[in-house]
């Protein structure tokens, strides 16, 4: 790795990846239909006028209604949000996607930019299957 | 009878549309200046073989489909596909339009193959297409699409290796349409990237020429990669990779790399390749 402040584990495990299976898709449903459903106008527009009533609505725990009102996208994608749902919460409220990439990563926007490019230089046959070099 | 002129794999991502457009906010503009200046050659290419059709298998982001229901293959099998609202607003671009008998030939063609998609009548086509979409065609698109979309957003997706056999079925099925078709096959997806966890921002440039260098005559070395050793590498969005070899999969031996770029603009790795078939001068 080039970069210090990348993980150097390559085990594709939290908190340095978030992967999304059929199981969280179960677990984590309304959550992410609620996230998706942003995309659509007229469902940013009540999120934005009433942020509570949007998320009770598709009944949303009371530990993701906390977590949407505190901005805690790790959270939210830990707790089995599919980045690509929860981009939609942040893109309706005018924060970008990676403002929440950087919120994974533990810094602000711009420390995680001014660190951009972020690069590993190993190809698949410098690893084991543990991803171990 | 159709033809198949030939295959193009190549990048997509949100920024690239923005910053193609234009948009205020885009940083790193001259890295994708850059990109868009690697592009022209194959604007060109794609004009002189001047398809009728283009294949393109692709993922959606969940801005058409979402978690009620999500197809591993579907098909879009209708005259129209609008460009999806994926929460910014539409781009400044037409829909891209559709040839219903073309889409029902290679349907019909691809279920007797042993590939049973969804067929979708209303799909909406987000940035896994219209990121790249205008800086290869100019509108109005003088080409009719077949979309096929590819679960890449929830594990378990598709084998490398059903991918492939995909791309070799897809190259029966436009052989098998009834008319003149002159098919280009393009696959979208990847290069690096990783958009979760502490990898936010990961790239791998090295892996993405070692992808470009091998695709297009020792694609069976890379088959052989398991896609968890790709996405432990060169981040978990590089899975997207895995479309490439429907491409592949739907040419002949007798092909050669007409064109090859790459470059990272900001935590993306942007690279595309132009394959054509030399039987078909």
């Amino acid at each position: 790795m080039d970069n210090e402040n990348i993980p150097t584990d390559q085990l594709l495990e939290p908190p340095n990846t978030f992967m999304f299976s059929v199981r969280e898709c179960v677990s984590a449903f309304q959550l992410n239909q609620f996230s998706i459903g942003l995309k659509n106008p007229q469902e940013r527009a009540l999120f934005l006028a009433d942020e509570r009533a949007a998320m009770t609505a598709y009944r949303l725990s009371d530990v993701q209604m906390e977590m949407i009102e505190q901005r805690d996208w790790t959270g939210l994608i830990a707790g089995g949000g599919h980045v690509l749902a929860i981009v939609k919460i942040a893109y309706s409220l005018g924060i970008l996607h990676h403002e929440v990439g950087a919120h994974m990563c533990g810094m602000s926007y711009q420390e995680m930019k001014a660190q951009l490019p972020c690069e590993s230089d190993l190809l698949p046959q410098d690893i084991d299957s543990r991803g171990q070099q | 009878m159709g033809v198949v002129l030939g295959g193009m794999g190549i990048a997509h991502t949100p920024t690239m549309g923005h910053a193609y457009d234009g948009r205020e906010g885009i940083d790193f503009k001259d890295r994708w200046k850059q990109w868009f200046k690697g592009l022209a050659p194959v604007k060109q290419w794609i004009s002189e073989i001047a398809p009728t059709h283009i294949i393109v298998v692709y993922n959606d982001h969940l801005n058409y489909f979402d978690f009620s229901t999500y197809p591993t293959f579907a098909i879009g099998m209708s005259d129209h596909f609008p460009q999806a609202d994926e929460g910014w607003g539409k781009r400044a671009y037409p829909g891209m339009d559709g040839d219903v008998d073309f889409s029902a030939s290679v349907a019909e063609s691809l279920v007797a193959n042993g590939f049973d998609l969804t067929f979708c009548q209303e799909l909406e086509i987000d940035h896994g297409i219209y990121s790249w979409l205008p800086c290869l065609i100019d509108h109005p698109w003088p080409v009719k699409f077949l979309p096929i979309a590819v679960n890449m957003v929830m594990q378990p997706v598709p084998t490398p290796a059903r991918l492939l056999a995909l791309g070799s079925a897809l190259r029966s099925s436009v052989v098998d349409t009834a008319d003149d078709s002159r098919v280009l096959i393009v696959a979208t997806g990847g290069m690096s990237h990783q958009i979760t966890g502490r990898r936010f921002g990961l790239t791998n440039p090295k892996f993405d020429q070692f992808f470009l260098s091998k695709i297009t005559h020792e694609w069976d070395e890379l088959i052989s990669i398991p896609m968890s050793r790709i996405m432990q590498v060169a981040g978990t969005e590089a899975g997207e990779l895995a479309m490439w070899y429907a491409m592949r999969g739907a040419l002949s031996g007798s092909v050669r790399e007409v064109y090859s770029f790459h470059i990272r603009p900001e935590i993306t790795g942007c690279g595309v390749i132009a394959i054509e078939e030399s039987n078909d001068k």
